[in-house]
């Protein structure tokens, strides 16, 4: 700090941005009166290549030593200008912007004179403040080459296969007991129409390769540990150091032991409609979640069962324990991915659902397509068993709707089109209709759907479906609509409910475990949607799939491997670089009281032996919430200490 | 107060995420708001310490503002609960120096809400025109 204070300021006019509303010679000029300025200079994109050279040759030429960038939001380009100071050979903490374009050119367009003396006092405050700045190194923390992949779907289980194929160690977390998530309920998917269990061929394998595969090579892999039944209770650390918690629910079953043979299902006397199949089916208190399970080992209902004892006697095995308990496990990995997905929408009280039994949603009618479901591929009303002759789907339920959910679920159309053409293929005879605001399917493989309905005789209305009611005499639904202002009404023997996706039910206490943020619908918010679409705010946290909103099989895989590449890229460096923007302690006034400690969120300050407090660096956000509480003064931020506090209200006050 | 054109100046503290993103979305969408609203941007909201606050008061600021992420949304946990407790407590203390109260608001915003953001502060702008200036800013001449 020995050499005086020599401030540039660099005022972009950001085309006409900025100078079409702030006076931009008037701001240069008051800016040369204050204190410490060397230099001002204006500039019409700062940000440019061109800018940017202007700005370090700037730096110097004039031997400046302190920059304040007056342009747009620090969010946009204060990295840029970071940079660029740096390679001008300045420490990048020495800068400060003054947010003339957002605070004061835009919003203060119909009063230009006031958007200028604003400016000023922006300007006047940054220079203030970057006076008191001082450097800020970095130090290299050590990452761990492990991974924690919350999920064990399509998503879950790619990223998982992928990362460990890279040599990463996996730590699978799944609270069912199965993997494989939703696409196992799904029969045939769209755009392949393979079966739900069997996916397209998996990167460079040549051969089709099915989910069902993939679940077990997540199983076997040496570098994938897999916890079903279990969910993520506590996470503290850091990018690169995170110490995870995950509890193990019981499984009451023996993965090692069971073999699968069926013995404690048959003796079990509790029988329960079984949720995999919505209900058409029914399973035991004991029983196997779904036919493809992965692992392939018996599970114990713990709300239904009466802990008769039966199966355990009954076992061969001796794999079954109705004593087991849930297992707290700790794992420290270097990154978190989150992939838990979504569901479907609960149209409970919508159409008649929940009152007429022959009123489902599309995921019912997909478990009675499947050829290895409950009905063995066959399609028939759930009220009487009888197949159905006339049919109408409904689109948007749950979605596009202002009440419920705003936002459009993007698949629910190609899943209506692809139930409609396998209907009609496999009963000519049956009188579809899709009731639909719009028909959306974007993307190449998909137009053939519509064609091919069309082709095969379904019938698209446009319209709104006001209401379904059963005649009290036949027994038959009638759907009433409105279409081109015109009531109209359909008669049906089954109605289908295309449903929305809304966010997985337990995405609220995961967000908050991992301190990440959702959005107003309940999805996992991104940082940003195009640009950064798999990150979190929060270092070394990532999100992909369903979890941040609806996508469809292609989309959710596609993310998963950008996300393992993002991951692999931040482990394989084995070290992080962390800058020491952070809180320090001056020892000189620390007494010890261990407020900071208490008011930390993220464990990031201790007391030493000495009886001071101390940072842990890598694990402090920088948040400054300890140097706010902190009742002796001790306790700093870097870049925000009180006294640079002080000088920007000083600034901005004109004072 | 007589003076009709009286502009009050007002110190805002908005944490770097949304607070400060609404600000700059408030911008974006050319949406407007007084002009004397001058922000000082901070990581969180709950880096503001009552210090600061007493600061912006001794220097002549007519009315201050803490805005942070919603509640439950705090990029830093419970920074801004921590903050809104401040708040709480020294607008007894601003009541019982003579300053008043209401000169000081905390308001939670998420960063889509640049409405909210906008109306906050025109609000607020309207509540320091009615209490009049600082009157430590009086007293200084």
């Amino acid at each position: 700090m020995g050499e005086s204070l020599r401030i540039g300021v660099f005022i972009c006019r950001c085309g006409t941005d900025i100078a079409g509303v702030v006076d931009v010679k008037a701001l240069s000029e008051y800016a040369r009166k204050i204190p410490n300025v060397a230099y001002v200079t204006e500039h019409e994109f700062l940000c440019s290549r061109e800018g940017l050279e202007v700005l370090k040759r700037t730096i110097r030429r004039y031997g400046i030593n302190r920059v304040v960038i007056a342009a747009c939001s620090p969010k946009l380009h204060e990295l840029t200008f970071r940079r660029a100071i740096q390679e001008a050979g300045l420490n990048p903490f020495l800068l400060e912007i003054a947010n003339i374009r957002e605070q004061c050119a835009w919003p203060h367009s119909h009063e230009p004179e006031k958007a200028t003396e604003k400016a000023k006092y922006l300007v006047r405050a940054a220079v203030l403040k970057v006076a008191t700045l001082e450097e800020i190194g970095e130090i290299s923390v050590p990452v761990k080459t492990s991974v924690l992949i919350i999920g064990g779907g399509i998503a879950g289980i790619t990223a998982a296969l992928k990362l460990a194929e890279y040599g990463f160690q996996v730590y699978l977390v799944e609270k069912n007991a199965t993997l494989g998530g939703r696409v196992l309920q799904l029969g045939t998917v769209f755009p392949t129409e393979d079966c739900g269990v069997c996916m397209p061929p998996y990167v460079l394998e040549r051969h089709r390769k099915c989910l069902y595969k993939y679940a077990q090579m997540v199983m076997v892999h040496p570098r994938i540990k897999v916890f079903t039944r279990s969910t993520v209770e506590h996470v503290e650390g850091h990018v690169g150091n995170f110490k995870v918690t995950i509890r193990r629910g019981p499984r009451y079953v023996d993965e090692k032991d069971c073999v699968a043979c069926g013995v404690c299902e048959e003796v079990c006397p509790v029988e329960v409609p079984n949720e995999f199949d919505l209900g058409l089916s029914t399973r035991k208190a004991i029983y196997m979640p779904s036919p493809y399970a992965v692992p392939h080992t018996y599970v114990v209902d713990e709300d239904h069962c009466t802990r008769c004892g039966a199966c355990v006697k009954a076992c061969p095995f001796n794999a079954i324990s109705l004593n087991e308990k849930p297992q707290d496990v700790e794992v420290e990995v270097g990154a978190i991915i989150v992939a838990t997905g979504a569901e479907e929408f609960n149209p409970k009280g919508m159409y008649g659902y929940g009152t007429y039994p022959d009123v489902i949603t599309q995921l019912t009618l997909a478990r009675m397509l499947d050829p290895s479901g409950p009905t063995k591929g066959e399609v028939i009303r759930p009220s009487d068993g009888r197949r159905p002759s006339r049919i109408v789907m409904i689109q948007c339920v749950g979605s596009r709707d202002p009440k419920i959910n705003p936002y459009c679920s993007k698949v629910c159309c190609a899943i209506a089109l692809k139930h409609a053409r396998s209907l009609k293929k496999r009963y000519p005879e049956a009188e579809i209709a899709i009731v639909y605001k719009d028909i959306r399917l974007a993307g190449k493989d998909y137009e053939q759907y519509y064609t091919e309905c069309e082709e095969l005789g379904v019938k698209f209305i446009k319209g709104e479906v006001l209401d379904v009611v059963q005649d009290p005499e036949t027994k038959m639904l009638r759907v009433e609509l409105e279409s081109y202002g015109e009531r109209k009404e359909l008669i049906a023997d089954l109605v289908v409910l295309s449903c929305g996706f809304v966010p997985s039910e337990d995405a609220k206490k995961l967000a908050e475990i991992l301190g990440l943020n959702l959005a107003p619908d309940g999805f996992f918010m991104t940082v940003h949607p195009k640009l950064a679409p798999i990150d979190t705010n929060t270092d070394g946290i990532f999100i992909c799939g369903a979890c941040q909103g609806p996508k469809d099989i292609s989309e959710t895989v596609t993310q998963a491997l950008a996300v393992a590449a993002k991951v692999a890229a931040l482990l394989a460096k084995g070290v992080i670089k962390i800058d020491l923007a952070k809180a320090f302690v001056d020892e000189n006034y620390c007494i010890g009281c261990a407020t900071c400690v208490m008011v930390c969120p993220y464990d990031a300050v201790e007391i030493t032996p000495r009886g001071v407090a101390q940072v842990i660096e890598a694990a402090c956000q920088g948040c400054g919430i300890c140097a706010a509480e902190c009742p002796a003064g001790a306790m700093q931020l870097r870049n925000y200490k009180d006294d640079q506090i002080y000088a920007a209200i000083r600034g901005v006050l004109g004072a | 107060m007589k003076d009709e054109l009286f502009e009050p100046v007002i110190v805002v503290f908005c944490c770097r995420w949304a607070a400060y993103g609404a600000a700059d979305m408030a911008g974006i969408n050319r949406l407007s708001y007084p002009s004397n609203v001058r922000i000082i941007r901070v990581p969180c909201s709950g880096r503001v310490s009552p210090l600061h606050i007493l600061q912006a008061f001794r220097l002549g600021a007519d009315g201050v503002v803490i805005s942070g992420c919603l509640e439950g949304g705090c990029h830093y946990v419970d920074g801004n609960l921590r903050a809104l407790r401040r708040v709480r407590q020294l607008k007894k203390m601003l009541d019982a120096i003579g300053l008043g109260g209401d000169r000081l608001e905390m308001y939670f915003v998420g960063s889509c809400n640049l409405d909210k953001f906008a109306n906050y502060l025109r609000e607020f702008t309207e509540r320091i025109r009615r209490l009049g200036p600082n009157p430590l800013r009086l007293r200084e001449g």
